[in-house]
């Protein structure tokens, strides 16, 4: 019985859901789901969480117009900063929220600041008797 | 005096393969090769170190998939069919090749080496491969580690946090059912790190873990030792960064040890080579496959192979070794007046890199380690929980996101090629949890239906599946995989939901993806 299986996966799963992933810290991506009879053009947008004046404010960094099912890679984003998504619908009266996302910190890629940083690495290596080998094997 | 140590951490791991439905299955030779080329032959040379009493140190992280599938007798009865299957093909490779010297010898050496592996599987461990390993545990030489349940790529397999702790539990209490102690180290499958996973960890009494070169390096504050010592994270659980420069000596394509001509070429293989009417009963039917006899040297970077020189061979080995520990000896003589404790130099391989892909691997680290016993000279090799214990201050940094996937982060795992299993993998992670809250006083035929369901949804979150779907080989296998999984999950907990149990489906998707037979859901609460 087991093995004359058929399986389909749903393409939707009937709730009202974006999800924002990282990539790495310049690429996100977001999928999304927006339930209900359309209330306007399904937009994606992409927040930046800034700090000011002590609080945490979110900068619009993104829109698209999408489907009203499917999902976006976001290009260009900040490393050390967090973000999230909102997926809704666009009026001639401005953005209706119909779901947002988890809240992405995305990871840095410089050193922190001000700290005592250690020599370059040293530098030891002594080459092989052997020239290199241009071979390939199929390690990760 | 020794001044600093190093840490060679070899992680062991295979996606859940078992294919009883098929007389023989592609993908179980995954294992079946693993075994005789890398997992038998590393456990064959501890043991020889220990027999020896050689002073060495060794952490080795084993998947619960790779544990399980050792213990499971059917796989354990196709390993001893197909091991003597391999013998007797050598055997006929020795009468084939009696009038050809060079060939007949390399014949007698894979002859004598599958003869050796199938005394150590059936006769010396009596097929149990994680008992033998349990006791190298017990030595205190060899320290073993867990890794999430099936390998599954923790920065994004749930970003609500179920799916990770049920990952991280089970990779615990599996460890623990298996050698009888709850483990210290855990094995991040690729080394993925994302922000807050260090307090899952600390929740499940692990003690430290292993980052990518930047996850450290990139930590707040600035570690001041690099990666030279470990630090300790705010949820109080240890973190070890992988060390760069033994990474490039030994991983690197272009450079480093395992792509040296005078070593064993791995391609050429006598699977391809021979008469179809000779080799068919030893390869996959109408697929040629690799037997793992191969006798050619990768001679250059071309066609053209010559035939392999095991003597050559173990030379070059042998200049490795002495080379990788002559380096090992700089870098600490460097470091260990810098740092507040001995440098460490924390170097994590892919075990079934040797052996199965670097036929001389295994000799080239028996040869480090006897080298670093016999000369005691700067360098001493540890394990990761000896260390800590010895030196057990460090300083406090926060780790940063990281992988040791392509451009360190998590674009393998998550690209247009297998971006469409986390809409399902997520949702599912999400109703298993609200099936365990809301059954738990649920009768026992309800009970195992959700316990399959579990089984199905962690076979589902292996990294494998989207590492193969990127990869761009056997891509159906792992669709099929993944959605065969996730399938069965969806029709096992809309069973649940419905009240309408099918309990003939469920004995036979337990009968199938059998693995963790003690399988607890509350992992999942």
């Amino acid at each position: 019985m087991l093995y004359e299986e058929q399986y389909w996966l749903p393409e939707h799963y009937g709730e009202d859901r974006v999800t924002l992933m990282m990539v790495d810290p310049e690429n996100l991506y977001a999928y999304w789901e927006m339930t209900g009879k359309p209330a306007g053009r399904p937009f994606v947008r992409l927040f930046e969480i800034k700090e000011r004046y002590g609080k945490e404010v979110p900068d619009l960094r993104a829109q698209v117009e999408v489907a009203q099912r499917g999902n976006y890679y976001f290009h260009n984003t900040s490393a050390d900063s967090k973000y999230f998504a909102e997926a809704g619908w666009m009026t001639d009266a401005g953005f209706i929220m119909v779901a947002r996302s988890n809240v992405l910190s995305t990871p840095r890629l410089e050193p922190t600041a001000a700290v005592r940083r250690p020599a370059a690495a040293a530098m030891h290596h002594v080459p092989l008797p052997s020239s290199p080998a241009e071979h390939v094997w199929t390690g990760r | 005096m020794n001044k600093g140590y190093l840490a060679i951490v070899l992680h062991a791991h295979l996606p859940y393969v078992r294919h009883p439905e098929h007389e023989r299955s592609l993908e179980e030779r995954w294992f079946l090769e693993a075994m005789t080329e890398s997992y038998i032959p590393l456990l064959k040379m501890f043991s020889s170190l220990l027999a020896d009493g050689v002073d060495f140190g060794v952490t080795m992280s084993l998947s619960p998939t790779l544990l399980s599938m050792m213990k499971d007798p059917f796989l354990q009865d196709r390993y001893a069919r197909h091991l003597e299957q391999l013998v007797e093909l050598a055997a006929r490779e020795v009468e084939r090749t009696k009038d050809q010297p060079q060939i007949n010898r390399l014949a007698r050496m894979y002859l004598e080496m599958f003869e050796g592996v199938e005394r150590t599987f059936a006769a010396e461990c009596k097929r149990d491969i994680t008992g033998a390993l349990g006791q190298l545990f017990e030595s205190g030489r060899v320290e073993l580690a867990t890794t999430a349940a099936t390998h599954a790529y923790l920065p994004l397999v749930d970003p609500d946090g179920p799916g990770v702790r049920a990952q991280v539990r089970q990779g615990v209490r599996y460890f623990e059912e298996c050698f009888g102690v709850r483990p210290r180290g855990f094995w991040l499958p690729e080394c993925g790190y994302v922000e807050g996973l260090e307090k899952v960890l600390a929740d499940e009494g692990i003690q430290y873990f292993i980052l990518e070169h930047h996850g450290l390096t990139l930590g707040a504050p600035y570690p001041r030792a690099g990666t030279f010592n470990p630090v300790r994270t705010p949820a109080g659980v240890y973190a070890f960064g992988r060390d760069q420069e033994t990474a490039k000596q030994v991983w690197s394509a272009t450079e480093g040890y395992p792509g040296d001509y005078d070593y064993r070429d791995f391609y050429r293989d006598i699977g391809f080579d021979l008469d179809d009417s000779y080799i068919r009963p030893y390869v996959h039917g109408d697929l040629r496959v690799h037997t793992g006899i191969k006798y050619h040297r990768i001679t250059g970077p071309h066609d053209y192979k010559e035939l392999y020189d095991p003597d050559r061979a173990v030379m070059r080995a042998r200049e490795h070794a002495d080379n990788f520990v002559f380096n090992r000896r700089h870098q600490i003589g460097y470091w260990s007046a810098r740092l507040p404790n001995p440098p460490l130099i924390v170097a994590p391989y892919d075990a079934e890199l040797f052996g199965h892909w670097w036929f001389e691997g295994p000799w080239f680290l028996d040869l480090v380690f006897r080298k670093i016993d016999r000369e005691r000279d700067t360098v001493e090799t540890t394990t990761l929980s000896r260390y800590l214990e010895a030196y057990p201050d460090c300083e406090e940094v926060e780790p940063s996101g990281s992988s040791w996937g392509y451009k360190g982060y998590n674009e393998v795992w998550l690209n247009g090629t297998n971006d469409w299993v986390y809409p399902h993998l997520h949702q599912a992670a999400r109703r298993m949890v609200r099936l365990v809250r809301s059954h738990a006083g649920a009768p026992d035929y309800v009970k195992r239906a959700l316990t399959q369901a579990a089984r199905e949804l962690v076979l589902a979150q292996a990294s494998d599946w989207p590492f193969i779907m990127h990869s761009g080989t056997q891509v159906g296998y792992a669709h099929q995989r993944f959605v065969k999984h996730m399938g069965r999950f969806l029709r096992l907990t809309a069973m649940i939901e419905t009240g309408a149990v099918d309990s003939a489906f469920v004995d036979a998707a337990g009968a199938h993806d059998n693995i963790f037979p003690s399988l607890d859901v509350s992992i999942f609460s």
